[in-house]
């Protein structure tokens, strides 16, 4: 389009498509209509969602699973708050997103007009940085920095507020000469330092640390995949033997089917990992924060151990554990510096903490299925049975979410979304609908009470033909909260159980072909059904209503103390 | 309780003061002020924030607002690190001629200065250490003088 005069809406757009972004997650209003009037003209796919907290996660969803940069978009106040906790989530979990939304008329900021939010005050603490527009012509710049930011260093979701007024504001002939022509436009971040340097003195630190341990331990988690870096944990690894446990956003950082692999750590996690946390003499976090969920009581956590600390993030040091050295960097960077160093031998050394380790994980082996009867187990322990090595899965927050993370050791990263940090009900389907844009089979499983947070989606499902595999393992319960209820509150059941609609009949209404399995067998046939089916499908599974996830940390415990069952907890050295 | 000087310098970005201060509540820091202005770099603006906490929470303090893009840089200084001033200004009252010795008085002892008058109000300034302004306004209250309001600017600070 030659000699054009583009109006900030155009050069919004035409910056999206410079970015590489070919489809955004949004939903209109007043404050945005500009930009949707000039959306037919470029080449970015709008995916209308149903409400704006699933354009969040849906953005986020594509994010998480493709590496990309997922953007959602939003009208002025109800649109933006909508999207709330869609940013918050992404902040929490590292997530690379952005966020736009319209705002009211420039000179009507700050006079409580019609649909007007400080969204950028609303969202301060929960982005990794925001811009307000004030100039049409500042907005090729701002939006080169957004992505920049978000992808960079610690990933995390940035806000873009346009006033109304500046998306109808012509942009200079220059400017508008350049985002035509693709050209890069110069970013103004002198504050901003996401190449941290690694000290070697760190690094030699780490690596006597590692070689004076007895009972090393290493904890890997989001920070792995974040920074592309499987291959070097991997190759660490496997030179030092030292035992590995994860966390939630750790799944597929390794290859966890391997014997020193002994599960997910923390609140939920397996007997092995836990009781190697609580007896070993030295901690390796590699992209880990620890986050509460992993840690349980923190003085009984950091007791009688060292700990060293792999991040990008310096202010992540000391936040919640003392650490003997603090490597910082890219981990792709910083790991493969020790493992050059450690002596081929490192994992002679650790064999009898191995072979004690090993001997945990097969005596505290997992929950197994109930014959005859049909639980979340079974359906999950089924599912990944059929699933491809490609296949995503997403997870909604809840018993469901704990016991699909115990059973899923997917070979590759990118392959189990959850909401981490955050744990948002209603994440599974909407961030699954963006996962769907990596080309791969993507399944969704929700529990009943959390796909209810965001059911509407299954219309933006049918209307853009997103070929999702909806799992529902209705159990008649808010299965986590009364599962606190039935350990701490003596059952006292208040609100957790749920009257449902039905959810094959809801599905059928927004025209999703949908199924119910109330039986193992019903419930194989049916999941090879959904392998099978190409474009979205839903599938009910009516689950045992009471069963418990353990193993268990009760909230203000030890890992040393984790219940294996009602019980029995594991032995600590 | 310990209390110690950050020198922050930033962008000076819509919103900046706005992130900082909303970062230092929600992380909990106990601040006791946080003083913004313009430096010789253009578009750069230095802050000084004064809190209390153990050390640890000063640096904790720092690695967080370092997160933050607008930040430039951000130290925390010793106080034999850096120069440091705050400024007081004082309305006083004169009710009689003892008063005027009085407020003579303390003004000389103290190094006060007189910097507006009219009719019987009057107002002092003290530019000082922090420590010293809260001596100045102590001995006034001392005396029989009436103070009808004062206010304190918090501390800015450069580094030796
Ligand atoms: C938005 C939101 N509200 C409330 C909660 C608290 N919460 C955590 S798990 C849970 C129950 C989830 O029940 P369901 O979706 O049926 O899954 P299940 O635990 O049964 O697998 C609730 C209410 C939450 N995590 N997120």
């Amino acid at each position: 389009m030659p000699n054009q005069k583009l109006i900030g809406a155009d050069i919004l757009l035409k910056m999206l498509e410079n970015q590489g972004v070919s489809e955004i997650f949004a939903y209109p209003g007043g404050a945005v209509l500009p930009i949707y009037d000039s959306m037919p003209k470029w080449n970015v796919r709008r995916i209308l969602v149903r409400h704006e907290q699933a354009a969040a996660f849906a953005a986020q969803g594509y994010s998480r699973a493709t590496q990309g940069v997922g953007v959602c978009l939003a009208t002025s106040g109800p649109g933006a708050t909508n999207l709330v906790t869609g940013i918050a989530d992404a902040m929490l979990d590292s997530i690379p997103m952005i966020a736009i939304t319209g705002n009211v008329f420039k000179h009507l900021i700050g006079s409580d007009a019609f649909q007007e939010t400080d969204i950028v005050g609303i969202c301060e603490p929960i982005v990794k940085h925001s811009y307000f527009v004030e100039d049409v012509n500042d907005l090729p710049r701002i939006i080169t920095e957004a992505f920049h930011l978000a992808q960079t260093g610690r990933p995390g979701p940035v806000l873009i507020d346009i006033p109304k007024c500046i998306q109808i504001e012509t942009a200079d002939e220059n400017v508008t000469k350049k985002v035509l022509a693709s050209d890069d436009f110069e970013m103004h971040l002198p504050g901003y330092f996401h190449e941290v340097s690694t000290e070697m003195k760190e690094i030699e630190k780490a690596v006597t640390l590692i070689e004076s341990a007895e009972r090393p331990l290493v904890i890997y988690g989001h920070g792995v995949i974040l920074s592309n870096a499987e291959k070097e944990l991997k190759d660490f690894l496997e030179k030092s033997g030292i035992p590995n446990t994860w966390t939630l956003h750790g799944i597929g950082g390794y290859d966890n089917t391997q014997d020193l692999s002994l599960g997910m750590l923390g609140m939920h996690g397996t007997g092995a990992a836990n009781f190697a946390v609580h007896n070993a003499d030295l901690i390796l976090g590699i992209g880990i924060r620890f986050d509460d969920r992993i840690t349980g009581r923190l003085d009984k956590f950091k007791e009688n151990k060292k700990f060293i600390h792999f991040d990008i993030d310096p202010s992540e040091f000391n936040k919640n554990v003392e650490v003997a050295a603090r490597v910082c960097g890219q981990i792709h960077d910083t790991l493969p510096a020790i493992t050059q160093k450690i002596s081929e031998d490192t994992h002679k050394k650790f064999q009898s903490w191995q072979d004690l380790c090993l001997a945990k994980k097969a005596k505290w082996a997992l929950d197994k299925d109930k014959p005859g009867k049909l639980t979340e187990i079974s359906v999950i322990n089924e599912l990944y049975k059929i699933m491809g090595e490609e296949d995503v899965v997403t997870v909604d927050v809840g018993q469901h979410e704990m016991w699909a993370a115990q059973r899923f050791f997917p070979k590759k990263s990118r392959k189990f979304l959850a909401s981490g940090g955050l744990g948002t009900m209603g994440f599974s389907l909407p961030s699954a609908m963006g996962a769907a844009f990596s080309g791969h089979n993507v399944w969704s499983i929700s529990g009943d009470g959390g796909f209810q947070m965001n059911s509407q989606e299954l219309a933006t499902v049918f209307q853009d033909k997103i070929p999702l595999k909806i799992i529902i393992l209705n159990n008649s319960f808010l299965g986590m909260v009364r599962q606190w209820q039935e350990l701490f509150y003596d059952k006292n059941y208040v609100d957790t159980p749920l009257v449902n609609p039905d959810f094959v009949k809801l599905g059928e209404a927004y025209g999703i072909p949908s199924f119910r399995a109330e039986t193992p067998e019903e419930a194989n046939a049916l999941l090879q059904k959904m392998k099978a089916t190409d474009g979205p499908i839903l599938v009910e599974f009516k689950v045992e209503k009471e069963e418990n996830v353990f193993p268990m940390v009760p909230q203000g415990k030890a890992l040393g103390e984790t219940l294996l069952d009602r019980e029995n907890k594991i032995d600590t050295l | 309780m310990n209390k110690h000087i950050l020198i922050v310098h930033a962008q000076n970005n819509p919103g900046v003061i706005s992130r900082l201060s909303g970062l230092l509540r929600r992380k909990l820091f106990n601040i006791e002020s946080m003083t913004a202005g313009t430096t010789h770099r253009p578009g750069i603006s230095s802050l000084t924030i004064v809190m209390t906490g153990d050390p640890s929470q000063a640096i904790k303090a720092a690695g967080v607002i370092e997160r933050l893009v607008d930040v430039l840089s951000v130290e925390v200084v010793q106080p034999d690190e850096c120069v440091r001033r705050e400024v007081v200004i004082a309305k006083i009252k004169i009710n009689s001629e003892a008063d005027e010795k009085i407020l003579a008085q303390t003004e000389g002892d103290i190094l006060a200065k007189e910097i507006y008058r009219e009719g019987d109000i009057c107002c002092v300034e003290l530019i000082d250490t922090s420590q010293k302004l809260d001596q100045f306004l102590e001995n006034i209250n001392k005396t029989s003088l009436e103070v009808l309001d004062w206010a304190r600017s918090g501390v800015v600070a450069v580094k030796r």
